[in-house]
């Protein structure tokens, strides 16, 4: 059929038309973070979008400088990073074990473990925080009958605590997100062919060579996307560390941001949004760093 | 050094038996192919070779030495996978020097014996490659540059070619044949092709059902098959099989039935009246009659020509018969036509499927 001058014209409208409709709706999706980007570098930012009359970095500084910026930031960085390596760690030996595994417990296991993940996080504060409270009794004793000095086991406390400690934050966390790392590591497994690790034996290959030397290379794109996932979830959970800290020396972003926003006085929205920018950031960088790992594909080894 | 002896082995998966008390002797140097249908466990043998999975019952022996306990790296044993499983990372030369870099082999060296299997499998440009960048028939050349870069004593080959066109097939098989002469390794191949094993093997085992059916050289399979599966899976196309019944037995003939139309054939110990037999005849030495000679009269269902010979296809009312035929011929589907048996070619194969001796 020959296309008329008609009908390309009218293609072309409609097309103006969903390009114009694809950008409303993206402006609209783009406006809240263009403010808040915007606002964080306004002098005297109000309430709605617009140009600031003076840009300024005074925001930053007071954020870091005069605030505990700094900290809660290092806070999170360190639980959070803990968590994911963590997380990398047992789903990369679990995932693996339990994709090469033909016991008959496979399958349960598997839904078990997801399980935890459909419970929703409130559900499980009052036993998981039953739990932890035992341990830390039971650690700080353990510090206490150890460690005289009391400004040694105070900070000894505080990093090893299960609760108001870096520790039992960490594994929180960590706990949080390693069903779904272990079911997108379990898949991810499943797809690398067992032929890999059996010619890596007949290589020579000892378990933790066949590990470090084969499996780990093929594995990095998967263990980029549990990664990935963990640490931005991580990243963004609010519940766990309002439950598991209360000092202000293990705050974290999202605790900060928070209890910044509730405060009395009056609400600084140049201080809000630069503290929403820099807890936005770690995010977007961590995904940018993935994704190099995430559209790495591998083929070619074996029969294609 | 590298003579394999299989003895008395069995492999269970659970309450699945999958290799069913197998003796087997491969020579040093010699090249053996295990051959059957898919599911005959030829593969799982050769992973019992290797050491990927336990014997669960016998033992084997390599170069007189008990092997069953020992871990597979330290068995002296390359393998050639049928996936190829190159580690798609790892660049052709670390493919093939991998197993030297693991053993701390000096760097220099590995460099070495890598230029010298990729001279000899002739891929010296690729070795810089990632195996995603190689053709099928390259990925399949680092494989075996991956095996005999270790020098083994013994190489495995699962199924290597299979995953081939046709004309590069043929080309593989020479080459590995090549590389069998030039390093005298003993050889263990599994395939499922026939024409693989008559073409390559110096010695063939025919597996079914986890349970060897038969060694032997390929033309003695080919003209002394054991059994009735063994006679079918050896040669194509496959020898026909004629279902037939013992009327009388006499001196030195009996009278038997193929359907409904009589047959005198040699008599052979053992054979009775009444008994159901199989005879054994290959395409090849089925003869149509002339001026009315005829063993059985048969109506052509198809026939195909393929220019130096015709294959005549004749319902023979249990299944049909293929006779071979020299050049061409003029026939038409539907026509009845009367074929000739030659008697010193045809095999007879007892209600087991046993072959019955003269």
């Amino acid at each position: 059929m020959k296309v008329t001058a008609n009908q390309t014209v009218s293609g072309q409208r409609g097309n103006l038309r969903a390009y114009g409709i694809l950008l409303f709706i993206s402006f609209y999706c783009a406006v809240p973070f263009l403010w808040v980007l915007i606002a964080s570098f306004d002098a005297k930012p109000g309430q709605f979008l617009r140009w600031p009359e003076d840009l300024t970095v005074s925001n930053y500084t007071k954020l870091f400088v005069s605030e505990s910026g700094m900290l809660w930031t290092l806070n999170s960085v360190l639980v959070v990073g803990a968590a994911t390596l963590i997380v990398l760690v047992f789903a990369g030996l679990g995932g693996y074990a339990i994709s090469r595994t033909r016991a008959w417990w496979k399958a349960p296991l598997l839904y078990a473990i997801i399980l935890v993940r459909i419970v929703p996080p409130p559900a499980l504060i009052v036993p998981v925080y039953k739990v932890m409270l035992t341990l830390n009794d039971w650690v700080n004793g353990l510090i206490n009958a150890l460690v005289a000095d009391p400004s040694q086991a105070l900070f000894l406390s505080r990093i090893f605590s299960f609760v108001d400690g870096y520790l039992g934050l960490v594994l929180v966390l960590a706990a949080m997100q390693l069903p779904l790392a272990i079911w997108i590591m379990k898949t991810f497994f499943d797809a690398i062919p067992v032929d890999y690790e059996e010619a890596a034996v007949l290589d020579g290959a000892s378990t933790l060579q066949t590990l470090r030397r084969v499996l780990l290379p093929l594995a990095l794109p998967g263990l980029a996307a549990a990664g990935l996932f963990a640490f931005i979830s991580a990243w963004g959970d609010f519940l766990m560390p309002l439950m598991f800290t209360s000092s202000p020396e293990l705050q974290t972003l999202p605790l900060g941001l928070f209890r910044a926003f509730l405060r009395i006085d009056r609400i600084d929205y140049g201080f809000l949004t630069a503290l929403a920018v820099i807890y936005t950031l770690p995010a977007v960088i961590a995904f940018s760093f993935a994704r190099k790992f995430l559209t790495r594909t591998f083929s070619g080894g074996v029969k294609g | 050094m590298s003579r394999i002896e299989l003895e008395g082995v069995w492999k269970r998966f659970g309450d699945v038996e999958v290799i069913k008390g197998v003796d087997i002797v491969v020579e040093q140097g010699e090249f053996a192919v295990f051959v059957g249908p898919s599911g005959c466990g030829k593969s799982t043998l050769l992973r019992l070779v290797a050491g990927l999975e336990s014997i669960s019952e016998g033992e084997f022996r390599l170069g007189g030495k008990r092997m069953n306990e020992v871990s597979p790296d330290r068995r002296g044993i390359a393998m050639v996978f049928q996936s190829y499983a190159l580690y798609p990372h790892m660049t052709v030369a670390d493919n093939i020097g991998f197993a030297l870099s693991l053993k701390k082999v000096p760097k220099p060296e590995i460099r070495k014996r890598v230029m010298e299997v990729a001279a000899i499998l002739r891929m010296e440009d690729l070795l810089s490659r990632k195996p995603a960048e190689l053709s099928g028939g390259q990925r399949q050349r680092v494989a075996i540059g991956r095996a005999i870069v270790k020098r083994p004593q013994v190489i495995l080959f699962d199924e290597p070619l299979s995953n081939l066109d046709a004309m590069l097939r043929v080309q593989m098989r020479a080459e590995i044949q090549r590389l069998h002469q030039e390093f005298g390794s003993t050889i263990i191949y599994v395939t499922h092709d026939q024409v693989e094993a008559l073409t390559m093997a110096q010695k063939i085992v025919v597996l079914k059902d986890g349970i060897v059916s038969q060694v032997g050289a390929p033309m003695s399979l080919y003209r002394e098959p054991a059994n009735a599966f063994v006679a079918q899976f050896i040669g194509s196309p496959r020898m026909n099989l004629l279902p037939a019944r013992i009327q009388t037995v006499g001196a030195g003939d009996c009278l038997a039935r193929v359907g409904e139309q009589p047959i005198s054939i040699p008599a052979r110990a053992g054979f009775a009246g009444g008994d159901d037999i199989q005879i054994g005849i290959r395409p090849e030495h089925i003869r149509v009659g002339v001026d009315g000679e005829s063993d059985l009269d048969l109506e052509v269902t198809l026939i195909e020509r393929l220019g130096s010979e015709t294959y005549l296809h004749l319902d023979a009312g249990f299944g049909a018969v293929v006779v071979r035929i020299e050049g061409d011929m003029h026939a038409s589907v539907g026509d009845d036509i009367g074929i000739l048996l030659a008697r010193e070619h045809c095999h007879y194969f007892d209600g087991a499927g046993r072959s019955v001796a003269a």
